[in-house]
């Protein structure tokens, strides 16, 4: 390693935190760099630049340092433990760490510090992998972006005047600030892909079931999904191949099989069907020409590619909209219940006024929700996906907002079309497609068959490699003169 | 009586019924994302559900007794 985090002499001159994980993890076999080497570099990029993105709330700065330190010495004594093994990463807040603070931004957890790690960190903490800090997050994984909580919102990169989207809000900041190659964020009606699309990352909703969810604060049981926001499709199989599997005490946990993520990534999409709701967007709310722009060009080039494209009707996109919005506000009102009736005022804002709806809802329109879900996904699944190999679809509406748009008053709601896959629980995943007129992000989704997971990955990468667009940085340091 | 003040009050017992404190200067924000809401409830029953159609989360008795 030569100084200034730049590689040499063996390897191309690149900034350590631009390399892939699986590029730093051929580096790190090679013992051309350490995980310390990473390590230092990450902390140091934070501690120089995130004083304007306030994208973690805890850096967890010794536990980085001798995380490295075993894998450095798991990696001379030949040991290897997977493609995390050396990487620097990022929890959202939400997730449990051992004798780490896990505040979920709020008020209420501000100095909780659990007893165990969630699944998913202690997945992470054996496969090698180097804990950099935990990450901000909308209050709960849901109110917000708020001025009213413990620690300021996460700003955008590409424009800290913008939002970047919620609520893995902070581990979308730092990836494509890029402090860590991967964060893990959850998405219960589309926080994993909306802060993904606003921060122009990699966005993966994992199929419901895939990734466990114990030990991560819940927002919406059957809503819930744990999943990783990163720089490349590549990345995001490498996190998926260390974080999913079968956990016998989630309830809701499934077991496919051991899936590979990695293995047919790089395939192509040539011969596959996919399926285009244009309807859904098209026509909807606050939709900007952009976004529009950005996904017929992508159709275009998925076409380019040797698939073939069909335009198709799913139910109405309100539908999916109304059974998620009464699911998870049934489900969150009953996990806070408690604290919403005895101490209101320390939630925010936002949070106070978005859960408190969940209390004025009825059994039956629960019930209905429920009905409705179950249809909605057979709609899906049978008579779409039982077609086609994937749904390509918006993920955001719009550019991301500006901060100053936001009405003190009222919580905001930005236009983004996640909700309908985490009603029916396929994989999803939101890929940049390009930069609107003011240099901010715009994205797609692409929608997989439960546990097709690899083929969402596959599809992405094949997109990925065509669209060339990982190679744009946001530039921080402009970015916070700005 | 308006509708707002309808609704108002509408908020205000459900609240009261369910045991929900409403602080005042909260209360604007809650009755709007209530009236979201109620459109919400409403198109969910615009399908036509038999009485057979289950809801998505039937009880399956193997995950319900996974225990940690």
């Amino acid at each position: 390693m030569s100084e200034h985090g730049k590689i040499t002499p063996n390897a191309p001159t690149i900034p350590l935190n631009d390399l892939s994980i699986l590029d730093a993890g051929a580096l790190l076999r090679a013992g051309t760099i350490s995980a310390k080497d990473l390590a230092k570099d990450a902390l140091a990029r934070i501690g120089a630049l995130d004083d304007k993105l306030n994208s973690f709330i805890t850096l967890t700065t010794d536990r980085a340092l001798a995380d490295a330190d075993a894998a450095d010495a798991d990696f001379a004594n030949g040991i290897d433990k997977g493609p995390m093994q050396g990487i620097p990463y990022a929890l959202k807040d939400i997730f449990n760490t051992a004798g780490i603070r896990t505040t979920c931004h709020s008020k209420l957890l501000q100095d909780h510090v659990p007893t165990s790690d969630c699944v998913v960190a202690e997945k992470l903490r054996s496969g090698g992998g180097v804990l950099i800090g935990k990450t901000a997050t909308h209050e709960f994984a849901f109110g917000g972006p708020s001025f009213d909580l413990p620690f300021p919102p996460a700003r955008n990169p590409w424009n800290p005047d913008h939002i970047p989207g919620g609520s893995s809000s902070g581990s979308g900041a730092a990836v494509a600030a890029g402090f860590v190659r991967m964060a893990m964020g959850s998405d219960t009606g589309g926080s994993i892909r909306g802060p993904a699309a606003y921060c122009g990352t990699v966005g993966l909703k994992p199929t419901y079931g895939l990734v466990s969810r114990r030990g991560v604060f819940p927002l919406s049981f059957t809503l819930d999904h744990a999943g990783p926001l990163s720089r490349s499709v590549d990345d995001t199989a490498a996190t998926m191949q260390v974080i999913a599997g079968y956990d016998p005490l989630d309830p809701a946990s499934a077991d496919p099989g051991a899936l590979d993520f990695l293995g047919g990534i790089n395939d192509g999409i040539e011969g596959m069907k996919f399926a285009f709701p244009r309807h859904f967007f098209e026509d909807a709310e606050g939709v900007s020409d952009e976004v529009v722009s950005a996904l017929d060009a992508a159709i275009v080039k998925l076409g380019e590619l040797g698939a073939t494209v069909d335009i198709v009707t799913l139910p109405d996109y309100e539908l999916f909209n109304a059974a998620g919005r009464v699911i998870l506000l049934s489900e969150a009102y009953a996990i806070h219940e408690a604290d919403m009736k005895t101490r209101p005022l320390d939630y925010g804002r936002f949070t106070h006024a978005r859960m408190a709806v969940g209390g004025l809802l009825s059994a039956s329109d629960l019930m209905q929700a429920l009905r409705v879900r179950r249809q909605l996904s057979i709609s899906v699944n049978n008579t779409i996906l039982g077609k086609y190999d994937a749904i390509i679809a918006a993920s955001t509406l719009a550019p991301a907002g500006r901060f100053d748009e936001i009405d003190p008053e009222t919580p905001p709601a930005w236009a983004i079309q996640t909700m309908p896959f985490n009603v029916t629980g396929n994989p999803a995943m939101s890929i940049p497609t390009g930069f609107s007129a003011q240099g901010l992000p715009l994205s797609m989704q692409i929608v997989g068959k439960p546990f097709a997971d690899p083929t969402v990955l596959r599809i992405g990468k094949a997109y990925e490699t065509a669209a060339g667009l990982m190679a744009h940085r946001p530039n921080i340091t402009m970015a916070q003169a700005a | 009586m308006s509708q707002d003040a309808d609704t108002e009050m509408l908020v205000e017992a459900i609240a009261a019924r369910n045991g929900l404190p409403l602080p005042e200067d909260r209360k604007p924000a809650i009755i709007g994302g209530f009236v979201e809401l109620e459109a919400m409830c409403a198109r969910l029953r615009t399908t036509n559900l038999t009485a057979a159609d289950e809801p998505a989360n039937t009880y399956g008795f193997a995950p319900i007794t996974r225990i940690a």
